[in-house]
């Protein structure tokens, strides 16, 4: 009888470790997963702007990224360029404008990433991983709108992917919906994956936009808002990269009730 | 009974009152006169007079010395744009003589703090 609940015990032992060891095989294959979709957005750090890097509560070294911006941008509310630049301020990016913004553009690219059989993503092309199961080309968006707008948005420079928020008002409270539209190359695009709260929900399921490019979906928080769009487009260097992943993210903040 | 009472709420108080203590950033009534914002804990009163414009400024409820600032309004009316530099004065303020802000218009006024780089902007709608 003891030997029975002993060798019982035996097989639960053998078998719960192995259950866990692969829990822990899937959880780093979805970390790893979820670390190679990162994204660019704005926030206020200490009063100033700043533009981050990472996916929900990880805001990771965006300084050392710097060289991978491609472009920064403010523009006014009648959509006119205001001159905007990053500065590194310790281990932050600043933005930097002349005039007060009615909404900040940024653009990085995140360089070509192949995942190995294993499940492991590598900085290279597929012509340096034969056996890479996927290969992408990876560009980040961030569009802020930081002051009252007069019209909606419209398709903003170098933002390949972009959401727009379809009416001009924000909502002011958290809980009422909202109508966005997600542009490709400045059109409507169906399929694209939206998520209502990148900081606070990075697992969250997507939602995807209708063929007018369009998802309502509801305004998550009082505060900052952090909505994200990823499409996968065509590659335009297909011998290294099957395909060109786009991540945009639309940020803005719902003020809080007077103090 | 009564004590129990008394002394549950008198904890209350004690515990809710940094809450509110903390809260308190900045005034929002205005003192000079005009319309005011509050921005995180920098409180911006702008005053539109016949012979020019102020902006007064503090910080977490203390007077900024405007010295040690630059500030300058960006107007938009019906639709025309300009940019107006303000003058450190006396105390907090900031000044530009001769600058009329017409009913209607959306002026922001931009700070810039101490390290020469910093900016804090404020909007505000003339009424």
């Amino acid at each position: 009888m003891n030997r029975s609940l002993s060798s019982t015990c035996m097989t639960r032992n053998s078998i719960i470790p192995r259950f866990f060891a692969a829990l822990a095989v899937i959880a780093c294959l979805l970390a790893m997963s979820a670390a190679h979709a990162h994204g660019i957005w704005f926030a206020q750090r200490a009063t100033q702007l700043a533009l981050l890097y990472g996916i929900g509560s990880d805001d990771l070294d965006s300084v050392k990224r710097l060289p991978l911006v491609e472009s920064i941008a403010g523009y006014d509310a009648d959509w006119k360029p205001i001159p905007t630049k990053l500065r590194v301020a310790g281990p932050l990016l600043l933005v930097d404008s002349e005039s007060q913004p009615t909404v900040v553009t940024a653009v990085l690219f995140n360089g070509i990433w192949s995942k190995t059989p294993e499940g492991e993503w590598l900085k290279k092309g597929r012509d340096e991983v034969p056996n890479a199961t996927t290969s992408e080309k990876n560009y980040k968006y961030a569009v802020r709108i930081l002051g009252p707008l007069s019209a909606p948005i419209p398709p903003l420079p170098g933002q390949t992917l972009q959401i727009t928020p379809v009416a001009a008002t924000l909502p002011d409270l958290m809980g009422k919906t909202m109508k966005v539209r997600v542009l490709f190359h400045g059109k409507p695009v169906g399929g694209a994956r939206v998520m209502w709260d990148w900081l606070n929900d990075p697992d969250g399921k997507p939602v995807k936009t209708a063929a007018d490019g369009t998802v309502t979906i509801k305004v998550r928080n009082q505060g900052l808002n952090v909505i994200t769009a990823i499409y996968d487009g065509p590659s335009d260097e297909p011998t290294k990269a099957t395909k060109m992943e786009h991540l945009a993210t639309l940020s803005f903040v719902l003020p809080h009730a007077p103090e | 009974m009564k004590t129990v009472l008394y002394s549950f709420v008198a904890l209350a108080l004690l515990v809710i009152s940094p809450f509110n203590t903390a809260q308190a950033h900045g005034g929002t009534q205005p003192e000079h006169g005009g319309v005011v914002q509050l921005v995180g804990d920098m409180t911006f009163e702008l005053v539109a007079r016949a012979d020019g414009v102020e902006l007064f400024v503090e910080d977490d409820g203390e007077e900024i010395t405007s010295a040690d600032f630059a500030a300058k309004l960006t107007i938009v009316n019906a639709g025309a744009k300009s940019d107006v530099a303000l003058t450190p004065a006396a105390g907090n303020k900031f000044e530009a003589k001769g600058v009329k802000i017409p009913s209607g218009a959306k002026v922001t006024a931009l700070l810039t703090l101490k390290d020469k780089q910093s900016k804090i902007a404020a909007n505000f709608t003339i009424k």
